[in-house]
């Protein structure tokens, strides 16, 4: 037996207020001094018995009728399962329990999760010895917290109190899938499946069931009672973009809003927050089962790394009335390309390739100079070095060269035909060159090859666009012995020579490309990857963005994360304090790992320790969000799926579900206040009689 | 010992004095008969006719003389001793919603009519009063100054002080005894009392004075709440003479309760009629006038004793 409004039951204190009335009453008699007491006393004595039984008997009856019509306010049920449990037919019951992002939704001040489970532990009770049972959760992914049908019912209880409900989207079909594996291969006669869920459209698909009518297997499906609207509002999606028109630090937000419901819901208010601020709002009418794009714009005042949120009020389902998202604004990076070697044709001068590379992104500054105005460049001013294809340098300018690699800055160096080996600048790198090789008409090209897991500016490059593997290269410096320890070969030859390596000197980092950037020994500059490497390359050295949408991945996804090479271990703070350690391994095997627990919506930082020791140091380029599962929004409930030939098989599904009971309460409280006011009003008579 | 009373008390006493007199007055005015004439040969006095007067009493001589109409009056041969007896409990001094006045002071009017009479006609009124503390006796005088005495005490809102306990006899009952000790000759009695939770005793005290050959009248003095119970609601009753505390539903009980008051009444008409009795029942909801009247009348059709 159960009740559809459970909570209305609590109005059954109410039963008590005859009672009360009655000792408040007595309580409150008026107070009447009088003479003829011995006759009165006589008077009451002969009647006494009669009015203690009629007034037992009001009060009695008052109290039921209270109690009938809050019972069947409640709308009592008596759960009927088909053909039930049979006598002596031991059972295999598999509970199937929702737990996606929709079930959060409130009713009656409890959640759909609540009732549900509620629900589940009903029926566990139903069960007895030899029966057993097993529960599914259906979120994405699904769960199985108790797979094998276990005998052990405390062991389900156990696991559905532990349950919580997620932030994840609704896998029904291949929960039910997998419940029907459970029941086929239970040994036992009586197999039945119970579904609870809400039953929202945006999740619901008829699911392929596994199994026969010949395997009598009986479903029931179970109505979460849902008390509230099934309307809803969500920010469903937000699209965030630079906004270079503008200014240099401004932003376009376009929050996608959506709106299920039986009708339309005129002005409602959206807001964006930035940094818990209110900076915009918007009011928009939405129809049903439609959905409005809001778009906002806004101007940092500063660089920075930014939480944003965009909001609608509050419904049923609060969780998705909100959808945060993380950016980082930077100032471009500036960047000086050195040339080595000006020559007034284009096609064959290094530091136009650079120049055309960086200038296709709004991130980068670029400035060329030669060797010798790079002495009064003012090196300190800029965050990327490029030295295309120098030879010689001026002491001063070499001196500036290490200082601004000890300023954590970033030096790309390029070779080519003046490019002196001896020059200490070489050095930075733990790698001893020889070269240059000849290149004959008969020797065939060198390709590219790039390693199968891509670290250090690559790591950021997707590989279909990278082109890398099409370069051929004619003529390079090759290493005069083995690579000593420190340097990280991010590219290849073909003959398994390094062509492109990184390493760290004075506190900087250094990436070397062993040939030139001009067509005169490559065809790297008019590929498409070079754009993309040149790019990643600046960003990787500088560690800086003028802009960074950091990831968003929605609850239960997994998120991959970058250990850099100095680091020995990765620290994930989440929401509410929560964090993660992951550890790069004892000889740093690990470049990357796979953050799985992204269950709570929320921001998510990821630090590691500093590369002198001293403190913490935030990576905030890996950052992310993990929002709610923007799938469930339509919460518009199908039809009982019990009625569905679908859930028609076996003995026979709980078609009824289940037996109102309230119809008889509403009788027996008819009949009640008959009797009640049958005694009421024979008291009445004689009062208004005088005897 | 001279006791200089509150002026409020004798304001009161000038009050009750004032309303006995005005009773007695409109009553007495309406009368055809003198409710205590005696029969004697003995001449005493002319009264003019008044319509509804004895016709045998008229002096046609007189007419003859002065062509008015007069009534011969004569005196008793002895003159008779009426006693007055009053309930002071404090039963009595209750005045529900519907009453005039208390029962106390219901019947300390109609008892000082009843002085105010008995002395218009050379009777000697005398009172007793009795609580289930105090007595106080004033003897029968037939002195004119007699009759303030009486009616200052009447008018004296004088109750009883001490709770009653529950298992005590009433004491009218002794009260009684009392005055049939110091009675002498036959004499009229009146008794002003309620007669609520009396014991069997007090009828037998008023068979014995009627046995003596007294003329003793019993006039239960009611409150109109404790004739018909007529409460609505139920309440806590509260007795007044220290029986207790009682719930009740007056609309449930009221049945058995005027049972119980008709059963009472009725004992006390077949003991008053078995002894030569009188017996009567005021209600304190009724006019004065009304009660006196009736009781006059009763005495009137009594004939005199």
């Amino acid at each position: 037996m159960g009740f559809e409004s459970p909570a209305t039951l609590l109005w059954l204190l109410a039963a008590s207020g005859p009672i009360l009335l009655h000792l408040v009453a007595l309580s409150r008699l008026p107070i009447r001094p009088f003479g003829a007491m011995k006759l009165l006393r006589h008077a009451v004595g002969i009647r006494r018995g009669k009015v203690r039984v009629r007034n037992a008997l009001l009060l009695t009856l008052r109290v039921l009728v209270i109690v009938a019509a809050v019972l069947a306010a409640a709308r009592p049920f008596v759960s009927v399962t088909g053909a039930g449990r049979a006598k002596g037919t031991p059972t295999t019951l598999v509970i199937v329990l929702d737990d996606s992002l929709s079930m959060r939704r409130k009713a009656d001040g409890q959640t759909l999760f609540d009732l549900a489970r509620e629900e589940a532990r009903t029926e566990l009770e139903k069960l007895g010895p030899g029966d057993t049972a097993s529960l599914i959760l259906a979120g994405r992914p699904v769960r199985t917290p108790v797979f094998d049908p276990a005998d052990d019912l405390g062991k389900v209880r156990k696991e559905l109190d532990q349950a919580v409900p997620s932030f994840s989207g609704t896998e029904i079909k291949k929960a039910i899938e997998t419940g029907g594996i459970i029941l086929k291969h239970s040994p036992l006669s009586g197999r039945r499946l119970l579904l609870l869920s809400d039953q929202a459209r945006h999740a619901w698909s008829e699911p392929s069931l596994p199994w026969s009518e010949a395997d009598k297997i009986e479903v029931k499906a179970l109505e979460v009672p849902v008390s509230s609207s099934w309307g809803n509002h969500s920010v469903n999606a937000l699209r965030i973009f630079r906004a270079p028109s503008i200014g240099p630090m401004a932003i376009r937000i376009e929050a996608v809003i959506t709106h299920a419901g039986p009708g339309p819901e005129d002005h409602v208010p959206v807001s964006l927050e930035l940094d818990g601020t209110e900076v915009a709002g918007s009011t928009i009418g939405l129809l049903p089962d439609g959905s409005r794009t809001v778009v906002f714009q806004h101007v940092f005042e500063r660089p920075g790394t930014y939480e944003g949120v965009v909001k609608v009020p509050k419904d049923h389902l609060e969780e998705d009335d909100a959808l945060s998202f993380l950016v980082s604004i930077g100032r471009t990076v500036r960047v000086l390309v050195v040339n080595g070697d000006p020559v007034p044709a284009s096609y064959k001068d290094e530091a136009f390739y650079l120049e055309r590379a960086l200038s296709a992104s709004r991130d980068f500054t670029t400035a060329v100079v030669d060797v010798y105005q790079a002495e009064k460049a003012g090196l300190d001013e800029y965050d990327v070095l490029f030295l295309a294809n120098v030879g010689a340098m001026p002491d001063p300018l070499k001196a500036a060269l290490e200082n601004v690699l000890e300023s954590g800055k970033g030096l790309f160096v390029t070779l080519g035909d003046k490019t002196r080996l001896v020059e200490p600048w070489i050095g930075l790198l733990p790698l001893k060159l020889k070269g240059p090789t000849e290149a004959s008409p008969q020797d065939a090209p060198l390709g590219v090859r790039v390693p199968g897991q891509k670290i250090g500016p690559l790591a950021g490059i997707r590989s279909d666009v990278t082109g890398l593997e099409e370069v051929k290269v004619f003529r390079r410096f090759v290493p005069a012995e083995a690579p000593q320890t420190g340097l990280r070969t991010l590219l290849t030859y073909e003959d398994g020579t390094p062509a492109l390596v990184e390493a760290d000197a004075h506190g900087g980092k250094v990436i070397l490309w062993t040939s030139t950037v001009d067509r005169d020994w490559t065809d790297l500059p008019i590929r498409p990857g070079f754009v993309v490497l040149i790019h990643e390359s600046v960003r990787y050295l500088t560690e800086k963005r003028a802009f960074l949408l950091h990831d968003s991945v929605t609850a239960g996804d997994k998120v991959r994360l970058r250990i850099p090479f100095f680091a020995r271990e990765l620290e994930v703070k989440g929401p509410a304090g929560k964090t993660w350690t992951f550890s790069a391994g004892p000889s740093h095997e690990k470049s990357q790992v796979e953050f799985p627990d992204t269950a709570i919506p929320g921001v998510y930082r990821v630090w590691t320790e500093s590369r002198d020791g001293r403190g913490l140091l935030e990576l905030s380029d890996q950052a992310f969000v993990v929002r709610p599962d923007p799938g469930e929004w339509n919460l518009e409930p199908v039809p009982l799926p019990h009625e569905e030939p679908l859930f028609r098989i076996g003995r026979k599904a709980a078609s009824s579900g289940r037996t109102p009971l309230w119809p008889y309460l509403l009788l027996a409280l008819m009949l009640l206040l008959v009797a009640e006011s049958f005694v009421a009003g024979s008291a009445l008579s004689k009062r208004t009689n005088g005897t | 010992m001279t006791v200089e009373l509150p002026p409020e008390t004798v304001e009161a006493v000038a009050v009750f004095v004032l309303r006995a007199r005005r009773l007695v007055e409109g009553v007495l005015g309406g009368l055809h008969r003198s409710p205590f004439e005696g029969a004697s040969i003995e001449f005493s006095s002319y009264k003019d006719y008044t319509p509804g007067d004895d016709l045998r009493h008229i002096d046609w001589k007189a007419y003859g003389r002065t062509d008015r109409i007069y009534l011969k009056r004569h005196m008793r041969e002895t003159a008779a001793s009426g006693y007055l007896v009053m309930d002071r409990t404090r039963s009595m001094t209750y005045r529900g919603e519907r009453a005039l006045f208390p029962k106390m002071e219901y019947a300390s009017l109609l008892a000082a009519a009843f002085a105010m009479i008995m002395l218009r006609q050379g009777d000697a009124p005398g009172l007793l009063c009795f609580s289930r503390s105090k007595r106080f006796y004033l003897p029968p005088r037939r002195r004119p100054d007699h009759l303030q005495a009486v009616l200052d005490r009447l008018a004296l809102p004088d109750p009883d002080d001490v709770e009653g306990d529950e298992a005590a006899a009433h004491p009218l009952p002794k009260a009684l005894e009392e005055l049939a000790a110091v009675v002498k000759g036959r004499s009229m009695i009146f008794i002003f009392s309620d007669l609520l939770d009396l014991d069997p005793e007090a009828l037998s005290s008023v068979r014995l004075l009627g046995a003596r050959g007294h003329d003793v009248s019993v006039v239960q003095v009611l409150d109109p709440d404790e004739a018909d119970l007529g409460f609505r609601n139920a309440s806590l009753f509260v007795g007044l003479e220290g029986e207790g505390e009682l719930t009740a539903d007056p609309s449930l009980v009221r049945r058995a309760y005027l049972a119980g008051l008709e059963r009472l009444e009725n004992d006390w008409r077949k003991t008053c009629g078995e002894s030569g009795c009188e017996f009567a029942r005021v209600e304190s909801g009724r006019p004065l006038e009304e009660a006196l009247s009736r009781l006059l009348a009763g005495r009137s059709g009594r004939g005199g004793r």
